[in-house]
């Protein structure tokens, strides 16, 4: 990692305007691209009929062809220099929001933090999802039979520490702030993307694609969150496909600590 | 009871001193500034303790916030000390070096840097040639004037650089206001010869790319130059650049 970055700042120095453009644009398409296509996917999740509806979706999309070169070229090799170059981007900051606290400031700050936080977070999303399979091999492939169930277990029966209730309090915190975190990321990106490609100059022009920006990036944040709150409800809903139950151990510690 | 002028100032023997808080309290009267007020202490250099101390040392010209020399930092806000009226100010009034530049002595900084990076970009026009370049002064509309007039207010004084989180001692950021005055140079007739040369040099290490849009120099500018218009129009022009030199060139 300490060689990949140290690479990567020379580079920056040799070629920084192609790679700052490619960073920005790699950030609108095609991981821009792929989010707003997976929050639509997510929002699917939502209401009667929402396992069958999100099931058909993701179905959908492993069916598409060429997939292997999709992922490869549209999702990871992306992400991985959208990261990677980005964490060289974000060490040159010398932050000062409290000195000059400033809107415009506190963006410009938030951009970064939530660029931590969101990579941390799809870390953990890939591994709890994406690549789950590889981590454990009783784990079923997400594209697999049921995506819903699979994704709700996921999210709401997720026990990598033992204590169920903690787990799952964690993972759905998590999801949440990452969720936001991604948004304003993204929101934020659009807008400055417009600034650093010369598309919006003037201070009014400014303003206008932010509020643009800003709409998209509370569009996503509600597909995302009728998301999570479709699956949530689903556990009532819908009775545990297996014999497994996974929801059963989030009950007993509650009653234990009512009862105690 | 006597009105009474109250400043806490931040001192430094030398580049490698400790930096230390030292008081003073001066006589009222109308009118003051904090340039005119520090002359009355570089006289009277007694501190609230009632010792006799070596002046307080600050960088001073104009008196008309036009040349940038008494840029320093002011009851917390980067501007000139010469604009900054006594009767406007909350007391204490704590003046403050800037910090991105290196300190000589108290609040006395090297702004060198900021004409270094004027020589990076190519902020200037070449006038004379051993060719002829216009046989009239060349027609520059209205419109044009006015929005040049905006950015030819710089006085390379700093405190856009100093408010900026992307301009510091370990980045090679050439900082805001260079920026703006690549822009200025760009619109004029006689400069665009070299809009080329100067857009490559912000393309360039520690060019415009570096800039990450926290938009603090525009607020803080004392001359309130529109320098995120400047960075957005320079954006434009350098993706226009960009493609120029990928497809055209
Ligand atoms: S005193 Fe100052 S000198 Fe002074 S800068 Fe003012 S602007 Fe000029
Ligand atoms: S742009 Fe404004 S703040 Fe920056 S150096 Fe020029 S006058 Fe000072």
């Amino acid at each position: 990692m300490a060689t990949t970055l140290s690479d990567a700042k020379l580079l920056d120095s040799k070629y920084p305007f192609p790679l700052r453009k490619l960073h920005s644009l790699c950030g609108i398409v095609p991981m821009g691209v792929f989010l707003c296509e997976h929050m639509l996917t997510n929002s699917m999740a939502f209401g009667v009929g929402g396992a069958e509806k999100f099931n058909d979706s993701v179905h959908f999309l492993h069916g598409l062809p060429y997939l292997w070169a999709l992922e490869l070229f549209g999702i990871f090799l992306p992400f991985a220099f959208h990261i990677i170059y980005g964490i060289v981007i974000a060490l040159t900051m010398a932050p000062n929001v409290r000195a000059y606290n400033y809107v415009g400031n506190w963006r410009y700050f938030f951009q970064r933090i939530t660029a931590y936080f969101a990579f941390g977070f799809i870390v953990i999303h890939l591994f709890n999802y994406r690549f789950a399979h590889w981590a454990i091999p009783e784990k079923e492939f997400i594209g697999s039979l049921n995506p819903f169930e699979l994704t709700r277990d996921g999210l709401y029966a997720w026990t990598p520490f033992g204590g169920a209730q903690v787990a799952a309090w964690f993972m759905i915190a998590l999801y949440w702030i990452g969720l936001a975190a991604v948004c304003f990321h993204f929101a934020n990106g659009i807008w400055s993307f417009c600034i650093t490609w010369g598309i919006a100059i003037s201070e009014k022009a400014q303003r206008r694609v932010g509020v643009l920006a800003a709409a998209i990036g509370i569009l996503l944040f509600l597909g995302g969150g009728l998301g999570l709150v479709g699956l949530k409800n689903a556990e009532t809903q819908i009775a545990p496909a297996t014999e497994e139950a996974p929801m059963h151990h989030e009950e007993a510690p509650m009653v234990a600590v009512l009862e105690g | 009871m006597e009105k009474e002028i109250h400043f806490k100032i931040k001192r430094q023997q030398g580049p490698d001193a400790q930096p230390y808080w030292e008081e003073f309290k001066m006589p009222y009267a109308p009118s003051h500034n904090v340039v005119s007020a520090l002359m009355y202490l570089r006289e009277h250099p007694t501190n609230t303790r009632g010792e006799k101390v070596d002046p307080v040392v600050w960088d001073c010209n104009c008196m008309e916030e036009v040349c940038g020399a008494c840029a320093m930092i002011v009851n917390g806000e980067p501007r000139q000390a010469c604009a900054a009226l006594i009767d406007d100010l909350e007391q204490p009034i704590e003046l403050e070096p800037l910090t991105k530049f290196p300190l000589v002595r108290d609040l006395m900084v090297d702004r060198q840097k900021m004409f270094d990076a004027l020589q990076q970009v190519k902020a200037w026009i070449k006038v004379d040639g051993s060719w002829d370049i216009h046989r009239h002064a060349p027609l520059v509309s209205p419109k044009v004037q006015d929005i040049r007039y905006l950015f030819s207010r710089c006085m390379t004084c700093g405190c856009c650089m100093e408010a900026c989180p992307q301009f510091h001692e370990g980045s090679s950021f050439v900082g805001p206001a260079p920026l703006g005055q690549v822009l200025l140079h760009n619109s004029h007739p006689a400069g665009e010869y070299d809009k080329e040369e100067r857009l490559h040099a912000v393309m360039g290490d520690g060019g415009i790319t570096d800039c990450g849009n926290a938009q603090n120099c525009v607020k803080v500018c004392p001359k309130d130059i529109p320098l995120t218009d400047a960075i957005a129009r320079l954006g434009r022009q350098t993706t226009a650049q960009w493609l120029r030199d990928l497809f055209t060139n």
